[in-house]
């Protein structure tokens, strides 16, 4: 039965047995793209990039037909080549990269078909090896990782590794599951003049808040907006916990500089003595630069909902850990949406343009005393609250200032909130996350 | 047999690795396998895919969460930092020179909280230099190649004309059809989703490339597609042609490459779980045995808002033994999968086992975490494990219906040919046996299995109790009741019978459809 299979198989032929007339055609378009391309405007750089595409698709399926054959190959890394010249006149740098990589792996492919059979299967072993060198290169360049791992990945896989996606350390939910991160954005929009329902003018400040992700009591996912739509697709809201998760960081303790701000705002928000970590979550420098990003995004994309025509003014915004329940509180009959349980950490107050605004710019005006005692280094112009821990808490007496670690099963507790409503400004009214 | 195996053994250690090495990588393997996986991973691709239409601007649109500013920025500028190759001294990454390397490791260690001396920071110029000029450029990668359409086409109306045609490209890729060029466009457009919107992802995206990646590598097209349909009918089309008996035409032949592909599939799945497992021996409530409770109770990734897994929740955290045993089992068992399967899929006796574990591991994690689409994606990687024999019996389960249909045609008679090629194409079980009502003469010479390289259907000959030499004007089945169908009916009992045709044999259930297709056929000559 397997010889009769083998047999019935090796003469089975598909439609196309000629690549030449792919080959010709693919020739033709991204020939006459690559002469047409450096003499046009952009509608005419659009039609060369469609006649190089379809050059490119006509070269590939040329090798389809004829994979064994060097002429086809090197011809087809010559399409590619002129392609990658149109690409680049178009200017657009990444269909360049591209473009000069499959040039290489054909012409490199036109070489290793005239080899005999055990010299190809010893360069796909070499390809193999380097391959999977790289993808071990980046799953142990983790701290801790060994130092033949981060050179590795530093001098030789990089690019490889990058360009292909394939710089996944495999960690998953190690060394332990986390909780989820959130960011909440409070849009602040340009004030109004306004007569009330009295008859009287007055200033209206107007502000919304913007959650990502959400889930609503009942445990339902929801977008944004008024009318709470559930995210459909599911994949769509796990997207979104990707986004808040990139700003949620390792980062180092708090220095000096934002202990001392700290320190100045201990009257108005006091820290949470319960907690004995430091209570602070400065973002790396590359979550800065997606929130910075992010706060562009959500001040184009969330207009006041009433008046759409009201510019925003600035975002308040707030990384949100959401801790997770132990056990024991769960059998005592705690909410997982106690407000107790999320930790805001203030992100900074930001200007439309993702910039942070000057009073959180203090980065480069230090006030350096050499002469003064360890420690003596100053900075301005900081807010004091940036990127530490906003409490919301639940205690016996809400007014004390002794902080008392209160279950939340504790039916007796009260929730505290007042620091959050003065940090946020809530506190002057208006909607309440 | 045994003998001449001893005796052939090489015994140099080098050699038989590299025997090994061949054996393992190249020996030819059936596709059908890989074309198995194809088809799961593309709907799945498909899915992922046209998720991304509802947010497609605010993923990769101009005004996106990454916009195109920062995406921008990221990818030109973005400091990669170099770690000293020979040197101690991890510091060497701020800007030199600025003051003695005392005060820039002074500096460096400022930047981590601590506060040393002012006369080790130096002044504060040279304390802000350190400080905020950053990387030092020689120290540094700046930015990284990558490819995306969406870092150019930022145009609304163009996106989504782009979008929707990738969209049709994975369809094709998910069905088979010109698998060889549509596999690379589809791998090379989830490369661009992929590498535009960089916050967005999850381990789904990392398991999709990896695999697109393989299928694209191996022949996943040859087997179970629209390309393997066009190539049988083809292959029978071409042996009526030439007047020869309709050949039998088995599964695909064994391909190198198709081998190569799963390998690295299994491979690379094996070091997931690998490393998986043990970056987790790290955690203290791996250990502990409670880790999984922080994934079941993570209200934005579990299902808590559904009442019976709160309950269950509930009800577990009421009585601590219970808690303990089943999240101990719990981790158990995750490590059982992640650091057990990599060594014991290799025994033929606990292969079965390892997958039924691993696609159970992957159940609760879509059910747990809500993580479908990396868990399926997960199962797509574990079937490449599946034995090739295990496959086929699968199949020849799902698509072999009932044998003892005889098709009679004219060899002479084109339509009739290029029907009945077609019919060959779809009946990949063998379900019908063809008569040529005027057989031709076998060609001279050389067998059929030679020629044609097509075994020949030894039943081909037999007769539906018609003479030889009857000229058939129209296609014409018997039924194993001896029942004789020609035209729609003909139509309808094909493909009501072949069921790989069954999506086209819903229609012959609506109201309305068996006129039409009578209309049809018999505009078309066939009836």
């Amino acid at each position: 039965m397997a010889s009769e299979e083998l047999l019935s198989a090796v003469g089975e032929e598909g439609p196309f047995t000629n690549p030449w007339p792919a080959l010709v055609t693919s020739l033709a378009c991204t020939g006459l793209a690559f002469l047409l391309s450096s003499s046009l405007n952009d509608t005419g750089l659009v039609v060369c990039g469609l006649l190089a595409f379809v050059g490119v698709l006509a070269a590939s399926a040329a090798v389809w037909i004829q994979p064994r054959s060097w002429a086809v190959l090197l011809l087809a890394a010559l399409v590619a080549f002129m392609a990658s010249m149109v690409a680049q006149e178009a200017e657009w740098d990444s269909a360049v990269t591209l473009l000069r990589i499959l040039t290489t792996v054909a012409g490199v492919s036109a070489l290793v078909v005239v080899l005999p059979q055990a010299g190809r299967r010893a360069v796909v072993s070499l390809v193999i090896l380097w391959h999977f060198g790289g993808i071990l290169s980046a799953t142990t360049n983790i701290a801790p990782g060994p130092w033949v791992s981060s050179q590795l990945w530093t001098y030789v896989y990089r690019p490889y590794l990058q360009f292909m996606y394939m710089n996944n350390a495999y960690h998953y939910y190690s060394p332990n599951p986390g909780p989820a991160s959130m960011l909440w954005f409070r849009i602040e929009y340009e004030t109004t003049q306004e007569v009330d329902k009295h008859g009287e003018k007055r200033t209206f400040k107007h502000r919304r808040w913007v959650k990502i992700p959400e889930v609503d009591e009942n445990g339902v996912r929801v977008r944004p907006g008024r009318d709470h739509k559930p995210y459909w697709p599911a994949v769509e809201y796990t997207r979104r916990l990707s986004i808040s998760e990139s700003i949620n960081q390792a980062t180092t303790g708090p220095g000096p500089l934002a202990q001392r701000r700290r320190n100045e705002y201990l009257r108005e928000i006091p820290p949470y003595t319960p907690r004995s970590d430091p209570q602070y979550h400065e973002p790396p420098t590359l979550a800065k630069h997606w929130l910075a990003s992010y706060v562009r995004h959500v001040c184009k994309s969330f207009p006041f909902e009433d008046r759409p025509e009201l510019k925003v003014t600035g975002v308040k915004v707030y990384l949100v850990i959401h801790r997770i329940l132990e056990p024991w509180e769960v059998a005592g009959g705690a909410e997982p949406t106690d407000l107790a349980t999320y930790e805001p950490y203030y992100m900074g107050n930001y200007n439309p343009d993702g910039t942070l605004k000057p009073a959180n710019e203090g980065g480069l005006t230090l006030k350096y005393d050499p002469n003064g005692l360890p420690g003596t280094v100053q900075e301005v112009d900081r807010d004091p609250m940036l990127y530490w821990y906003i409490p919301i808490y639940r205690q016996l007496n809400p007014d004390s200032d002794e902080h008392n670690a209160v279950a939340l099963t504790d039916h007796n507790s009260t929730l505290v909130r007042k620091y959050w409503d003065l940090q946020t400004g809530d506190a002057e009214g208006g909607e309440q996350p | 047999m045994r003998e001449v195996e001893v005796l052939e053994e090489p015994r140099h250690p080098l050699v038989r690795l590299a025997q090994a090495w061949n054996a393992f990588w190249f020996t030819p393997a059936d596709p059908t396998l890989l074309g198995l996986i194809r088809i799961c991973v593309g709907l799945v691709t498909l899915y992922v895919h046209a998720a991304y239409t509802v947010d497609l601007y605010e993923f990769f649109g101009t005004d996106a969460w990454v916009d195109a500013q920062a995406v921008t920025e990221f990818r030109h500028e973005l400091p990669w930092l170099k770690r000293p190759f020979n040197s101690w001294d991890e510091h060497l990454y701020y800007e030199q020179p600025k003051g003695t390397a005392e005060q820039v490791r002074a500096a460096a260690a400022y930047m981590h909280g601590f506060v040393p001396p002012p006369d080790q920071l130096g002044s504060h110029e040279l304390l802000k230099d350190n400080i905020l000029y950053g990387p030092n450029p020689d120290q540094v990668f700046q930015g990284y190649d990558a490819w995306s359409i969406w870092y150019h086409v930022t145009d609304p109306t163009w996106m989504m004309a782009i979008h929707v045609f990738i969209l049709l490209i994975i369809f094709m890729f998910t069905i088979g059809f010109c698998t060889r060029i549509t596999s690379v466009l589809t791998w090379l457009a989830a490369l661009s989703y992929i590498q535009r919107g960089v916050v967005t992802l999850f381990g789904q995206d990392t398991m999709m490339n990896i695999l697109l990646l393989y299928l694209m590598i191996g022949p996943s097209g040859a087997a179970l597609s629209v390309d393997r349909l066009i190539k049988r009918y083809w292959t029978a089309w071409r042996a009526l042609r030439a007047h020869r008996p309709v050949p039998v035409i088995g599964r695909p032949a064994p391909m190198v490459s198709a081998n190569l592909a799963l390998r690295l599939i299994q491979v690379n799945l094996l070091w997931i779980y690998f490393m998986a497992g043990m970056s987790k021996l790290q955690g203290n409530l791996w250990w502990m045995g409670s880790a999984t409770w922080l994934t079941w109770m993570n209200w934005e990734f579990s299902p808590l808002g559904f009442w019976p897994f709160r309950a269950a929740i509930t009800f577990l955290a009421q009585y601590r033994p219970l808690w303990e045993a089943v999240l101990t089992g719990s981790v158990v068992f995750t490590f059982f999968v992640e650091l057990g399967f990599p060594f014991l899929v290799w025994w033929p006796r606990m292969r079965g086992v390892m997958m039924t574990a691993a696609f159970i591991m992957h159940l609760g994690i879509g059910c747990s975490m809500g993580l479908w689409t990396f868990s399926l994606m997960m199962m797509c990687m574990v079937l490449a494990f599946l034995p090739q024999e295990t496959v086929h019996r699968l199949l020849a389960l799902l698509f072999a219906g009932p044998e003892g249909l005889q098709l009679r045609f004219h060899a002479k008679d084109r339509a009739q040919v290029r029907w009945v090629s077609v019919i060959c194409a779809f009946d990949v079980w063998h379900q019908i046996t063809y008569h040529e009502a005027s057989p031709p003469r076998a060609p001279r010479g050389t067998p059929l299995t030679a020629a044609g390289s097509t075994a020949v259907q030894s039943a081909t000959l037999a007769r539906a109790g018609r003479a030889d030499t009857a000229v058939v004007e129209h296609l014409e089945l018997t039924t194993d009741s001896g029942e004789h169908l020609t035209g729609y009916p003909l139509l309808e009992r094909v493909v009501r019978s072949l069921r790989l045709l069954w999506p086209l044999a819903l229609w012959t259930f609506v109201p309305g459809v068996p006129p039409l297709g009578r209309v049809w056929l018999r505009s078309a000559g066939a009836d």
